[in-house]
């Protein structure tokens, strides 16, 4: 079966197993958790691919399997047609340039010692960048393209705003090159007007420089202002997938309803039906 | 301040001590402190403040040196067990873990046993244990660090384990271990001087505050300047090292939280 | 007649001399079992205020000047005797991070016990089982097995529901929610949000609920206000807010909530510009002049106060909503 050629990335029956202890084992055997239970998709070049779920539903799991920060069991993942599952090494080290991640925790994801150039331009020269021998307008041309200004390049980590941290995030992922980026609740710990203008800033990536994006978050609506597609995640598999619209506007699985209507509406006259009982599966939340 | 000072006043020891410190006068002997003896002389005619000077060069070099060495490798060595866990943690950790359980006096006077007494013996055996302090410190940061977005942003970011382990982690690290450098100064400072002082480490007649201070002892009761200004000195210098490491402490004590 | 009342509260860090200012001049009131919410960002000063009801206040902050009267009794005159039995009677605080107010190496049942009983003169065995009662009433399943469980083997949302069970224990008139459902995820968050409806409604109680989601607050509350840099810029009614917000932050506040309508190319929300104001000194300009795209000369010279524009609605913006100003509304 051959691969579109404009699939940027792509993950075949991915599983992962964790074992687990908890009140419901104590005094028993540890029991294996399937936290991702066999799951495919597809991120087509050049679109932002949102993947909703509640905790534990085994979002951030996938992600980090895809970036191998954790080994899956079994399955593939394919970047462009080459599969990277059983990369390792250097090959593996040269693979990662391509695909790159954005952490959820602005004030921890940057080196506190490193200035922002120093950090921009060591992605640069490890990955042999082009354009990263003339470091200056290397790391000015990264700034420029998540809009944070020059000044910013001298400056230290906690110096900087949560905002101004996950651009410069995202700018050390740009410096690699990357064709395929995954935000991993990228903008969970901002605040919302700041929220906004990232959100703003994704889009501009995928339209500017083609970047295709695997936007994890638990917030739906989050993903109703930055995603093409979205595909529900529950107990590690998923559960619908289709365009942002027909999930919006006609949800079809339970789960995608669920999440749908614990969207807090900022309109007070569309409050929460006091009358529903939560069952005992979402209890155990 | 108070160690600026007195490393001032070591290099510059050829220069300012009045006396020869090795010269023997024995028409002088155990003279008080006076105008042309500033601490006095000891029961050998010779001058003690040019024997302070000298020994407080010796123990300045000395006591940086075994500490500046035994950081570095204990740094490393804990920032890998940390790092790595598994076969490296457990062999790292063991020979730690045996260093520590011992009296530190004990294993660095069995060295200098093994070595022979002298300077070259402490220099030896001090780092061959005191290593293990900066390791599991080291080691315990590690652990933590290693879990942290920015650790796990290096290997996204397709570096090496050596750049993520040399170039990130241990960067990071060195702050706390040298905070408890200074400590280490100080306790360094004074097993020099007990090692001196039982014999073991420097030989007479070259001076060393705690030899000097030994030296004194017997004659404490009628010739006190011999034994108590040289131990005036050390107390301060001590004070001075634990100062440095107190203002270390407050400034560069965040972390990475 | 409110049940709190705050007026003119201060809260500064740094020297006295050259104080930064966290808090500045900050009044609202809550009545018997109302609702009041309270929206920022990030140094908007609403956690700062909320835990100046309880005089949580910590060096190197300091209360600088106001009043809360609980009661109409000062809250910030209260002897420390006075201030135990307010604390523990009164008033009950739910934290944004639910290990704050749960000691790791204790079981649950045993902490809540103790909870309990500082209020209420029970022996042993009526307090625990009121407590296995109080779990089963905040929602959790299998009470009696949760009681002997440690912190660290419960979900968040279980943890949270733990500690709105501990802080109800004394049935408080006044329950303060310090972004209670900020580390939870969407579906657990909704849960919590209706249980603390539920409670509020079973004991009459009246809350003050912190948030930086306007959505959450317009979930719960029937009145808001709306803090920035310090600062209250607009409050009152929800619906009021919700419907014609008067003050420049307040309406780009509105526009960055997320909604659920998908967004494309032609309908994309124009965010607000720049970032929340660091704390820093007292400015005698209007809090939010350097980031409106309205300001004017004057804006950024003098303080603005709060005026009244309608019934218990009051906005410290002295200009009037234009054709200008682009709100979108973007929701079902």
């Amino acid at each position: 079966m051959t691969e579109a050629p404009d699939v940027a990335l792509s993950v075949d029956s991915l599983t992962k197993d964790f074992k687990t202890r908890g009140p419901a084992t104590r005094g028993v055997a540890p029991t294996m958790h399937r936290a991702v239970d066999s799951v495919s998709l597809t991120l087509v070049k050049g679109e932002i691919l949102g993947l909703a779920g509640a905790s534990g539903s085994g979002k951030t799991t996938l992600a980090r399997c895809i970036v191998r920060l954790i080994e899956p069991d079994t399955g593939h993942v394919k970047l462009g047609g080459t599969d990277v599952t059983q990369a390792r090494g250097k090959q593996l080290r040269m693979l990662r340039r391509r695909i790159q991640m954005i952490f959820q925790d602005p004030y921890a994801s940057l080196n506190p010692r490193l200035t922002v150039a120093s950090a921009l331009t060591e992605v640069g020269r490890v990955h042999r960048r082009p354009g990263s021998e003339d470091s200056e307008a290397f790391v000015r041309n990264l700034l420029q393209q998540v809009h944070l200004a020059s000044g910013t390049a001298s400056r230290r980590p906690n110096e900087l705003s949560g905002g101004q941290r996950q651009r410069v995030a995202i700018a050390r992922a740009l410096a690699a090159g990357p064709e395929v980026l995954i935000a991993d609740e990228a903008v969970s710990a901002l605040d919302v007007s700041i929220q906004a203008q990232l959100l703003n800033l994704f889009l501009d990536l995928r339209d500017e420089i083609g970047l295709s994006i695997l936007f994890v978050t638990h917030q739906l609506a989050v993903l109703a202002a930055v995603a093409d597609r979205i595909a529900i995640m529950q107990d590690g598999r998923i559960v619908e997938s289709a365009d942002s619209t027909s999930i919006f506007r006609n949800p079809q699985h339970a789960y995608t309803r669920a999440l749908i209507d614990a969207h807090p509406h900022a309109n007070p006259r569309l409050r929460f039906d006091a009358r529903e009982l939560p069952t005992s599966a979402e209890v155990n939340a | 301040m108070i160690v600026g000072a007195m490393a001032l006043c070591s290099i510059l020891a050829p220069l300012i001590a009045p006396h020869d410190p090795n010269q023997l006068d024995f028409g002088a002997q155990l003279r008080p402190p006076s105008l042309r003896n500033l601490m006095g002389t000891d029961e050998n005619g010779r001058d003690i403040f040019s024997r302070v000077l000298f020994g407080l060069r010796l123990d300045f070099v000395v006591v940086l040196a075994l500490t500046y060495v035994s950081l570095p490798i204990g740094l490393v060595l804990g920032a890998l067990a940390g790092y790595f866990g598994g076969i490296v943690d457990s062999l790292i950790s063991r020979l730690a873990d045996i260093l520590l359980s011992f009296p530190f006096i004990v294993l660095v006077v069995a060295v200098i046993g093994l070595v022979g007494p002298g300077l070259g013996g402490v220099l030896i055996g001090v780092p061959v244990v005191s290593w293990a302090f900066y390791a599991r410190l080291a080691r315990a940061d590690m652990m933590v660090m290693k879990e942290l977005p920015f650790m796990e942003a290096c290997t996204a970011l397709g570096y090496s384990k050596t750049r993520t382990i040399f170039r990130h982690a241990v960067p990071n690290l060195v702050r706390n271990c040298l905070v408890f450098s200074t400590l280490d100064v100080m306790g360094n400072l004074l097993l020099l001087a007990s090692v001196s002082y039982i014999g073991l480490g420097v030989q007479p007649p070259t001076a060393e505050l705690g030899a000097i201070v030994s030296g004194g002892q017997p004659y404490l009761l009628n010739a006190w300047w011999v034994a108590t200004l040289p131990g005036l000195v050390l107390v301060l210098f001590g004070i001075g090292v634990g100062l440095i490491g107190e203002g270390l402490s407050d400034g560069r004590h965040q972390g990475t939280s | 007649m409110s049940l709190l009342s705050i007026g003119d509260l201060s809260i500064e860090f740094g020297s006295p001399a050259d104080p930064l200012v966290a808090v500045h001049a900050v009044s609202l009131s809550i009545k018997p079992s109302e609702v009041l919410g309270l929206v920022g960002e990030s140094g908007s000063g609403k956690s700062l205020t909320s835990r100046a009801i309880m005089r949580l206040i910590k060096r190197p902050g300091r209360i600088t000047a106001g009043e809360v009267l609980f009661d109409g009794r000062d809250v910030l005159q209260m002897s420390q005797r006075e201030l135990r039995q307010f604390r523990a009677n009164d008033v009950g605080m739910v934290f944004q991070d639910p290990f704050s107010s749960l000691n790791p190496v204790f079981r649950i049942g045993s902490q809540l016990v103790d909870a309990l009983r500082m209020s209420h003169d029970y022996d042993r065995g009526t307090a625990q089982r009121t407590v296995v009662d109080m779990l089963d009433r905040v929602g959790i399943p299998r009470p009696e097995h949760i009681f002997r469980a440690y912190p660290h083997e419960l979900s968040g949302g279980m943890r949270q529901r733990v500690m709105i069970a501990m802080a109800t224990a004394a049935r408080p008139r006044l329950l303060l929610a310090d972004e209670p459902t900020t580390a939870l995820d969407v579906l657990t968050q909704k849960q919590i949000l209706l249980l603390l409806s539920e409670m509020r409604r079973e004991y009459g109680m009246a809350m003050l609920l912190v948030s930086h989601d306007f959505g959450v607050i317009a979930q719960m509350c029937d009145r808001v206000a709306i803090m920035y840099g310090g600062q209250i810029v607009e409050s009152g009614p929800v619906e009021s807010i919700y419907d014609s917000p008067q003050h420049p932050y307040t309406r780009a506040l509105l526009r960055s909530v997320p909604g659920l309508e998908p967004v494309d190319r032609a309908n994309r929300r124009q965010p607000l510009d720049g970032q929340p104001p660091e704390i820093g000194p007292l400015k005698q300009a209007c809090v939010f002049a350097e980031r409106c795209a309205h300001a004017r000369d004057d804006c950024r010279r003098t303080p603005l106060p709060l005026r009244r524009i309608s019934e218990g609605h009051f906005t410290a913006c002295p200009f009037e909503v234009t054709s200008d100003a682009n709100y979108d509304e973007a929701q079902r």
